[in-house]
């Protein structure tokens, strides 16, 4: 157990730094959830 | 159809994981806040981190595009004070919405009361919603993202945050084994 946590650990530090190497650019976060609009109650 | 039945799938899956790893008993949740059980919280960076990294390579190899994937907004004073509302929430049931759900389904009475309570909350706070409304629009801060605020690469802020967790881990046991 202890084991695979280690070699899980390593596994994302590797991703990690791969990430940081590759010096990727932020992707551009046009897309955001739409917030509802509230609307009061009509009464009718 | 699929459309429903795909989310209660996922739904099901989710929530026979949140059992099988014990975080339907609220004795093991609160054990966070003591600091002697942090399951939660390694649960929890893990998901972020294997998310995170997931989002980043299946992106890289073209196989998902970001761009595509709603980003919720922030509002900061709003959700700061939500955050506390749920974490008041959390810390006097023993559960959170989604675990409550679990201890619900799995007959629990203390789950099944916190389920009953967070749908009155939400029928509550809906009818009372003219009243907060202000508050709920303000403070907006539009996409936040880690990147953006620390003004950091982006594959930098990942390896941060993998960085950050696995220390957090190793924090995490030996406060569980000083328990």
């Amino acid at each position: 157990m202890r084991r695979v946590r280690v070699w899980l650990a390593l596994a994302a530090l590797a991703l990690g730094a791969g990430a940081a190497w590759l010096r990727t650019p932020e992707p551009p976060a046009r897309h955001t959830v739409a917030r509802p609009l509230y609307k009061p109650p009509s009464g009718c | 159809m699929s459309a429903f039945l795909l989310p209660l799938v996922i739904g099901i899956a989710f929530g026979v994981t949140l059992e099988r790893a014990g975080l339907g008993n609220a004795r093991k949740l609160t054990g966070q806040f003591y600091l002697t059980d942090l399951t939660v919280f390694k649960v929890m960076f893990t998901a972020i981190v294997t998310a995170m990294l997931g989002a980043f390579w299946l992106s890289r190899l073209g196989v998902l595009d970001l761009d595509a994937i709603a980003m919720p907004e922030t509002y900061l004073r709003p959700q700061i004070a939500g955050g506390l509302v749920f974490g008041a929430g959390f810390a006097l049931a023993g559960l959170c919405p989604g675990t409550s759900c679990v201890a619900a389904a799995s007959g629990r009475g203390d789950g099944i009361a916190a389920a009953a309570g967070l749908l009155a909350g939400v029928l509550l706070s809906g009818f009372a919603f003219p009243l907060f409304l202000d508050f709920y629009e303000s403070d907006a801060r539009g996409a936040w993202t880690l990147p953006s605020l620390l003004h950091l690469p982006y594959g930098l802020v990942v390896l941060m945050v993998v960085v950050v967790a696995l220390g957090g881990f190793a924090v995490a046991e030996r406060l569980e084994r000083r328990a």
